[in-house]
């Protein structure tokens, strides 16, 4: 199976074409237009049914999800506090 | 008060003065700025709530948007966004709510206007993206357990494009005379939705053009990275392929007339429009088509552009906006 970066690289790429080269992991998505205002809760979206992880109106934030390296971190963080839940 | 019917028909629809959108000669403007030729293109003249160009993309959104099943719109956008101003009437006449999710205060003029037009207005002052879009998640969340279905509109769509490029092709079938020198467009930026549409129209409709895109808000980097993210998601192409860099290549970014940022004003915007209304009898706003003619003023004055380029300045809209600010005098008061 693909790497949780690889998936959100694939998904970045797809849905907000800037670079056909990678985009570095620690790049402000936001900041740098590559994601727009919108595209955050098209991302949220994205996440919430691609890890089946829910995604908190508080975790709406640019520590989580505001580059590529931040968000594999936070969907790491989410899976693993839901699968220690279960 | 009653508004009217979701389903109806909507060749029912009123969008107001539709396009073509005249294209006026300014000679006087043109010899205060010493440029040889100048022409502006008066999409404030044309749609409703006011005009502009973003009416140009209405009648194909309620289309899109109806196919959705939705009931209730939810937009954001600034303190004096000419989309929220001119979406919440399209919200009111088209029988949809309307909830508008604004970067400023309760008083900002694009909340009066839309709150105007009927919408209900959110407004977060000194907003994030992110403190908006979870706003907005809150808000889809709750509407759903009210029965609502929401949908939330993009600040541009491949279709909104293709309006845009349209435009151009209207621009270049209003007979301006032959002419030798190289046309340049020039316009207010703020999504990059127009400019990303005029490029694809300059490619099809357009030789010997150029557009230069005024930048409202955003560092040039970043509003050339959005350009090229709507131009690659319309057109399907590689963002660093050959289709993409050829449309890239007759853009131009300045960002030099900012000032403070979005919605703030200049002593350059201001003197531009005082200047646009003085020479020509222009309507401009101080914040997208006031700080395009200022760029344009300064770059004449200096020289970054070629006074003997055919200038064609597009009037975006937004003209309503300018009665909130003269309630502050103009500098040259």
């Amino acid at each position: 199976m693909e790497s949780i970066e690889a998936r959100v690289r694939t998904f970045v790429r797809e849905n907000f074409p800037v670079s056909s080269a990678d985009v570095p992991a620690d790049k402000s998505l936001l900041e740098s237009g590559i994601i727009d205002s919108i595209g955050v809760l098209t991302l949220v979206t994205w996440i919430e049914q691609e890890f089946e992880i829910v995604v908190a109106d508080e975790d709406v934030v640019p520590e989580n999800l505001d580059s590529i390296e931040r968000i594999v971190r936070f969907i790491e963080r989410k899976s693993n506090s839901a699968s220690e839940g279960k | 008060m009653t508004g009217v019917a979701v389903d109806a028909d909507l060749s029912s629809l009123n969008f107001g003065t539709q396009p073509p959108s005249p294209l006026h000669p300014a000679r006087q403007l043109a010899a205060s700025l010493g440029v040889t030729e100048l022409w502006v293109k008066r999409d404030d003249l044309i749609g409703f709530a006011g005009g502009g160009t973003k009416c140009r993309k209405l009648a194909g959104l309620i289309e899109r948007l109806r196919a959705t099943g939705a009931d209730t719109f939810l937009f954001s956008g600034g303190a004096m966004s000419n989309q929220v101003r001119i979406i919440a009437a399209l919200a009111a006449v088209s029988g949809y709510a309307c909830e508008v999710f604004i970067d400023a205060a309760e008083d900002a003029p694009a909340a009066h206007f839309a709150r105007f037009f009927g919408a209900r207005i959110h407004a977060l002052a000194n907003a994030t993206h992110w403190s908006l879009n979870a706003a907005i998640r809150g808000r889809i969340r709750e509407l759903a357990a009210a029965g609502k279905r929401a949908v939330v509109i993009p600040a541009a769509s491949p279709e909104d494009l293709a309006a845009y490029a349209q435009a151009i092709g209207e621009l270049a079938a209003q007979g301006l005379p032959a002419s030798p020198r190289r046309t340049l467009i020039v316009t207010a930026a703020g999504s990059g939705a127009t400019s990303a549409g005029f490029l694809l129209g300059l490619d099809r409709h357009f030789q010997n053009a150029r557009l230069l895109a005024v930048s409202a808000d955003r560092q040039s980097s970043e509003l050339r990275t959005i350009v090229t993210r709507l131009l690659a998601s319309a057109t399907g192409a590689d963002p660093e392929g050959d289709e993409i860099v050829r449309l890239l290549a007759r853009l131009d970014v300045d960002d030099s007339a900012i000032g403070g940022g979005y919605g703030t004003r200049t002593v350059e915007a201001d003197e531009a429009i005082a200047l646009a209304a003085r020479t020509e009898g222009l309507l401009m706003e101080p914040v997208y088509t006031g700080k395009a003619l200022a760029a344009l003023c300064a770059m004449s004055r200096d020289g970054r552009i070629d006074r003997n380029d055919r200038i064609v300045f597009w009037h975006t809209g937004g003209v309503p906006y300018l009665a909130s600010a003269l309630a502050q005098p103009l500098p040259s008061d």
